[in-house]
């Protein structure tokens, strides 16, 4: 097996079966379009390939790529798509539709991004608020905030306090 | 909403079997075609400031002969030694030979030329030695020290002297040389007398 810049090839394509699910929803919360997902995918394993951070664990792995994913996503709306269209109205300007949607994940889709990434990691993921905090570099009371900001635009019906 | 509910449209996000193989092809062909872009660029990036820094050094130096003057492309400096003699430092300092030092006078072994110059034979004829004047006991030509030194009379002083070695006669003179030249004209103006002399006697023969 041939090695990539600073991995082999065979630890990245590890990584990337691991993870690849988590990174393209993260990057799919963002762009709302299959096309645009994929190139932020594939773009956060190549940052992946550059990078010489050695890992712990596989939950430090993917806290990274989680991390990764969401700068990189970030950073495409702020260089130039920001200047035309904004990052919660990317989904209209799609010609491509994302998925086979539900009511509950147009809602989700539908919230701005800084909620919508607090509650796929909080909810789906499993993380706690301290934890979110240090993936995305906030205070964890920011965390919460975003949480129940989002909470309550989904109308959720969820137990009261965050972690 | 309930939390499974959110759970269960996460779950429908999520890339098919064929998108993932394809982003997984793209990473390594781009994993590839980075290696051989760093490659190539790796001999471009280290050589652009190897090349800035010879240039600074050479520009330095160039910049620095230049304030001090020394700047000359081919041509070594004036007064300077060149060639063999560069390896003329001191400790190849050529040893002071064939001279010595009799009452405070300096002489000098004279060489053909210098004989020849002034007028001296090439050989000293042993009638034309005088009475002895020293033994050599000063001289930095080792060689020289415990020669006898004989006083030559054509000379008619001791500017040219007479020095055995090796039983051998040399002619030595004094320095300095205008003692030599002075010898040199004194031996002529002898030399011009005695043929005025003879040439005299011989008129005088035929006269008779």
């Amino acid at each position: 097996m041939q090695s990539s810049l600073f991995r082999t090839d065979e630890e990245l394509v590890r990584i990337y079966n691991r993870h690849v699910n988590t990174v393209y929803r993260i990057c799919f919360m963002f762009m709302k379009n299959r096309h645009n997902a994929e190139d932020m995918v594939q773009n956060t394993f190549v940052r992946l390939m550059k990078d010489k951070t050695v890992f712990q664990n596989e939950e430090h792995e993917k806290a990274w790529l989680i991390r990764t994913a969401t700068n990189l996503c970030k950073d495409y709306f702020r260089h130039w798509w920001s200047k035309t269209v904004s990052i919660n109205e990317a989904a209209e300007i799609s010609v491509e539709n994302p998925l086979n949607t539900d009511s509950v994940l147009e809602k989700v889709m539908a919230l701005p991004s800084k909620y919508k990434t607090a509650v796929y990691l909080y909810y789906y993921e499993g993380y706690s608020t301290v934890e979110i905090g240090e993936i995305l570099k906030k205070d964890p009371s920011t965390i919460r905030g975003y949480l129940h900001k989002g909470r309550k635009l989904l109308k959720m019906e969820m137990e009261g306090d965050f972690e | 909403m309930k939390k499974e509910d959110l759970k269960v449209s996460f779950d429908k996000i999520k890339p098919s079997e064929s998108a993932k193989k394809r982003m997984l092809d793209n990473i390594l062909n781009y994993s590839e075609r980075k290696k051989g872009i760093s490659m190539k660029l790796f001999n471009y990036k280290k050589a652009v400031p190897v090349l800035a820094l010879v240039i600074v050094v050479a520009g330095s130096l160039f910049a620095y002969n230049m304030l001090k003057g020394n700047f000359n492309s081919s041509l070594p400096p004036e007064n300077s030694v060149t060639d063999d003699a560069g390896f003329g430092r001191e400790d190849f300092a050529a040893p002071l030979l064939n001279q010595f030092q009799i009452d405070g006078r300096h002489y000098i072994i004279l060489s053909d030329e210098l004989k020849t110059e002034f007028g001296l034979p090439d050989s000293v004829n042993e009638n034309d030695i005088g009475s002895k004047i020293a033994d050599i006991a000063l001289s930095p030509d080792k060689s020289l020290i415990g020669s006898e030194v004989y006083s030559y009379i054509p000379a008619g002083g001791e500017s040219v002297v007479a020095v055995k070695k090796d039983n051998e006669y040399r002619f030595s003179g004094s320095l300095p040389l205008k003692a030599i030249i002075t010898t040199r004209m004194k031996m002529q103006s002898n030399t011009l007398s005695f043929m005025e002399l003879k040439k005299r006697m011989i008129s005088r023969k035929f006269s008779l």
